[in-house]
């Protein structure tokens, strides 16, 4: 895959263009957009962000219009094990690796990044949105308006935040980011070991990623979770199309979280059986959230299920 | 007629890995051979299923499977297809993830195993292993036993110009491509082709590089395929359509539903409303489709118990419902059917409209490239007297003429599920949230082709949500608009609109309109007898006498004059609503008067007395409309105006004192002038000079 990123002054966007070669999937656009130009532009980081953007497509070779370092080629190439994909470009010269200060939680607008607000102490806020018409940048707060959200093509919490990360990575020299949080609690085998790959990759740019949910016990994570105002308005502002938050899974798997830590039996069983509606409309849950739905199922059930950590909440 | 049977009955549960052997008058040797090389896989719960294709030894293929524990299927058949055998095969399969290869082709334990967890990570990808070739000596009747370490050391490997004998992917992209092409006939370019749109639908191609995955190709002498005339010829042509067919779904007139569990590829989503009065007929156009393998997702948006019973009726098994209890809107309705869509595509249908019959069929063949999608022209149709407006769509699919032109359908659109599932209806707009989205996914560079066809005939009537709502929808038209005008600079916003100016309408021969007609409801069709005479008709007494009367017996005629020469009559069309004349009667009582050259029975909407006034109101648009007026008996008087004038009319009886008198949209100067010369045969408040 051939990729170039392509900064449009007149339209105010940053374009990354690619051109399909032998083995490589045809991406689902014409080309991937954010709103806002990208003012520092580091080859290496661009490099690693055309890898993730365009992870699901690339098979054979990519090639990044200017290349990258000889410390990037070797986690670029094993970015896409077990695939075989070659790196052109690489300069064997040394060349700078930006650097940085703030922390920033890259959001997917669910229960886990309501709950890592309060868990892990961030700089800024980073999401994409397909919906806004522009780019908001505070400095507390980003939102990219971006068609980088479709590029991923598989489900996942960590796969459908890999375009976000994308994204980021393009911005971080200009936000002086230097660490990426991730909202990733229950991840696949497939998953973990891409989290670990993608996390070397971000090594070599200076960029840490950190992960302070993922393998939480459900009971910890409840504590983080902001109150049910909290949660709605959170909730509402990161879905645009939506008129209702009980229309969302992640409401109600975080009310039921809230409920068992409490040990309101009333509001467990209301927020299980809307999940469990969820479901039939097509929703999807992790391992760890179907795990959570059965054993709730069981305890209204009447069965005792032991949990070390609620005790000490109620 | 087919044969099979399918190992899963005896398994009772979907096995990780469905293996797909496509022959045709194999060696029975190295089957078994290649055979037991699955079996000997540590992936212990495969299936593999034999599809023979016309074999003369069927009988034998058929012990072999039975003794290996395969499936099998039996496709009668003159003419070797690979493609065609193996999409049999995979049609009685019955896990979701398949390898296809060649009775010929040996695997070694662990390559199962190998593109099982390959495929895992890159489930929308097609994985093959390098095949290697074994020498002579390393025949069937050598390999009674596998030293993998002896084969690796004495084979050659191959390169890499096809796929090597073997192809591993899901079950939704075979659904997503519909299988293999069967116009490629013998065997050559299809794992190419099938690997090519793969590609261009977004599945990547992985060359296997894991050293445990090994696949040979047992030794055997060179088949005939190209040594002869015929043979180079079917090599050239398959190699034709690899190189120019840029389509990515084939095979439409072809059926991959059997009974393994069956992926569509096409979601079909009507979402129903409160009164789902015309369902059967928007429901029984989506069952008339030519392209069969769809589901059918019908959501109940507050529609009551009404329903149920209407979609027991058809009793069809790809028709799934969800009910949502209350209505909240068809975005909502819309979104959730998204969401439980199985379908690769994805078209929004709704329960006034009615499918035109090879709307899939004309959509899916339409996707090139890399193209997500299609849509095309619509139709509008009013549900009282059948009156018909066109909107073709433009050209091209972009953000500039979603920003400025008019809009294409929604219901015309074939989307597919990925992009609607990233992109969802704002269930904020209680109206037109479709529009909204489809200015999103064009300013998202989702690339959508026109399919060139009408594929929709859409109701309009008193009731129908986008009337009610329509002083809603003005504005939420518009507001997405400005959302996305407002974020462009003066000069871009004016680069934009120039672009859509530059988009035209997609140009769509009127014969497909007409052609679309039959299939309206039939309570506003009326038959019609169009008669056309070899010369004009003599402008005589006798000719006037007799198109009284007959006008006195049908009601209504329409005229057509010569444009040129005698201005006389060349055309008369008589509706057909008098079941005591049949169509000879009348041809045998207009004979009388002219030759006729030739009589055609015409079904046209209520609305259009004769095809060319429904032509011109089609053409000119429904602004230019003609005049009535109402006239006295004088038909001799008045015709010999009107065909100096105008290329047609209609005389209907019912007037009192006259007839009807029904003129083409004319201009300004004819206008007048007819008005002036008719002034004398008026009734409307003006005396009538003549009668006949």
């Amino acid at each position: 895959m051939k990729t170039e990123t392509v900064i449009e002054s007149s339209e105010r966007t940053t374009t990354v263009r690619y051109t399909p070669e032998n083995y490589d999937a045809y991406p689902p656009a014409a080309m991937a957009w954010v709103d806002g130009r990208v003012i520092e532009r580091n080859r290496d980081r661009e490099a690693a962000a055309h890898a993730l953007l365009l992870f699901p497509f690339v098979s054979g070779r990519l090639c990044p219009a200017r290349g990258c370092g000889v410390d990037v080629a070797k986690p670029l190439r094993e970015l896409f094990l077990p695939r075989n994909v070659l790196i052109e470009g690489v300069e064997m010269a040394p060349a700078r690796i930006p650097t940085g200060t703030r922390t920033a939680i890259v959001c997917d607008g669910s229960y886990r990044s309501a709950a890592l607000l309060k868990t892990r102490k961030a700089d800024l806020s980073f999401r994409l949105s397909e919906s806004a018409y522009t780019t908001l940048i505070g400095p507390r707060n980003v939102v990219v308006a971006s068609n980088f959200g479709v590029f991923a093509n598989q489900e996942g919490q960590l796969n459908i935040l890999v375009p976000a990360i994308a994204a980021a990575l393009l911005f971080c020299e200009d936000l002086g980011i230097v660490r990426l949080v991730l909202p990733v609690h229950d991840l696949t085998a497939e998953e973990a070991e891409l989290l670990g790959r993608l996390s070397a990759l971000l090594a070599s740019v200076n960029i840490s990623v950190e992960t302070p949910l993922l393998g939480m016990d459900f009971a910890a994570l409840s504590r983080s979770l902001p109150d049910l105002s909290g949660l709605e308005i959170f909730l509402a502002e990161r879905h645009e199309h939506i008129t209702c938050v009980e229309d969302l899974p992640d409401f109600w798997l975080a009310q039921l979280l809230l409920a068992q830590a409490s040990g309101d039996r009333t509001a467990t069983t209301q927020a299980r059986d809307r999940v469990k509606i969820l479901l039939r409309r097509g929703c999807r849950l992790s391992a760890g959230e179907q795990d959570l739905l059965s054993s709730a199922q069981s305890a209204s059930n009447g069965q005792v299920i032991a949990q070390p950590d609620m005790k000490s909440t109620t | 007629m087919d044969i099979t049977s399918n190992p899963t009955e005896r398994i009772g549960r979907n096995p990780s890995l469905s293996v797909i052997i496509g022959i045709r008058n194999w060696g029975l040797d190295r089957l078994e051979v290649a055979i037991r090389s699955h079996r000997s896989s540590n992936t212990e719960d495969l299936e593999i299923v034999i599809s023979d294709y016309g074999s003369d030894n069927s009988s034998a293929v058929r012990k072999i499977a039975e003794r290996f524990g395969c499936g099998y299927v039996y496709t009668d058949a003159d003419v070797w297809s690979r493609s065609a055998a193996l999409n049999a095969g995979i049609r009685i399969a019955s896990s979701q993830n398949i390898l296809t290869t060649d009775g010929d082709i040996i695997f070694s334990p662990r390559s199962h195993e190998v593109l099982l967890s390959n495929l895992s990570r890159m489930p929308d990808s097609v994985q093959i292993i390098q095949c290697r070739d074994l020498p002579e000596g390393y025949g069937a009747e050598g390999l009674s036993s596998f030293d993998w370490d002896e084969l690796c050391s004495v084979s050659s490997i191959r390169p890499r110009w096809g796929m090597g004998g073997s192809a591993t992917f899901t079950r939704a992209l075979f659904s997503r491509l519909h299988g293999f092409e069967e116009r490629m006939t013998v065997w050559g370019g299809e794992d190419n082709d099938f690997v090519q749109r793969a590609r261009r639908s977004g599945a990547l191609l992985n060359w296997v590089e894991d050293p445990a995955a090994q696949i040979y190709h047992i030794w055997h002498a060179p088949d005939s395929r190209g040594a002869s005339p015929a043979g180079a010829k079917t090599i050239e042509q398959n190699k034709k359509i690899l190189q120019n067919d840029h389509t990515i779904v084939r095979n439409l007139s072809r059926s991959y539903r059997g009974s393994a569990p069956f992926v569509p590829t096409v979601s079909i989503v009507i979402p129903i409303g409160e009164r789902p009065g015309s369902l059967r007929e928007s429901l029984s156009s989506c069952l008339r489709q030519t392209f069969q393998d769809f589901e059918l997702l019908v959501v109940s948006d507050g529609s009551g118990e009404g329903l149920r019973p209407i979609l027991n009726a058809f009793d069809d098994k790809r028709i799934r419902l969800l009910e949502l209890g209350e209505s909240r809107g068809p975005g909502f309705a819309r979104n959730c059917a998204t969401a439980l869509a199985q379908g690769e595509f994805i078209t929004i249908h709704s329960d006034e409209d009615i499918m035109l019959p090879r709307r899939l069929e004309r959509q899916l063949a339409a996707i090139i490239d890399d193209c997500a999608g299609s849509y095309g022209g619509s139709i509008g149709f009013d549900d009282q007297t059948g009156a018909l407006t066109l909107n073709p769509g433009r050209r091209a699919f972009d953000c500039a003429s979603m920003m400025f032109g008019r809009t294409p359908s929604h219901t015309s659109f074939l989307v597919r599920r990925r992009v609607l599932e990233h992109y969802r209806y704002n269930e904020n707009f209680l109206v037109d949230s479709e529009y909204h989205l489809l200015n999103r996914i064009a300013r998202a560079g989702i690339r959508l082709t026109h399919c060139g066809h009408y594929v929709v005939f859409r109701r309009i009537h008193a009731n129908d949500p986008a009337g009610t709502y329509l002083s809603a929808q003005k504005p939420t038209a518009g507001i997405s608009k400005a959302m996305a005008r407002s974020t462009v600079s003066a000069d871009r916003d004016h680069q934009l609109g120039k672009a859509s100016r530059a988009n035209p309408q997609a140009e769509m021969d009127l014969s497909e309109v007409i052609d679309a007609i039959r299939h309206l409801p039939p309570r506003l069709l009326a038959k019609s007898m169009r008669l056309e005479f070899m010369v004009p008709l003599p402008g005589s007494s006798d000719t006037f006498k007799f198109l009284a009367s007959a006008l006195a017996s049908h009601r209504s005629i329409t005229f057509e004059f010569d444009s040129e020469g005698s201005r006389g009559i060349v055309a008369v069309t008589i509706p057909l609503d008098d079941a005591s004349s049949s169509q000879d009667d009348i041809a045998s009582r207009f004979a009388r008067i002219g030759t006729i050259a030739s009589a055609d029975e015409v079904v046209l909407p209520l609305a259009y007395p004769n095809l060319p006034i429904l032509e011109h109101d089609l053409l000119s648009g429904p602004d230019r409309k003609g005049e009535t007026l109402g006239v006295g008996r004088d038909i001799e008087g008045i015709l010999r105006v009107i065909g100096k004038h105008c290329g047609r009319c209609v005389l209907s009886t019912g007037e009192d004192d006259g007839y009807r008198l029904d003129l083409p949209p004319l201009g300004p100067a004819t206008g007048t002038l007819v008005r002036a010369k008719l002034g004398g045969f008026l009734t409307n408040g003006r005396r009538v000079d003549a009668e006949v």
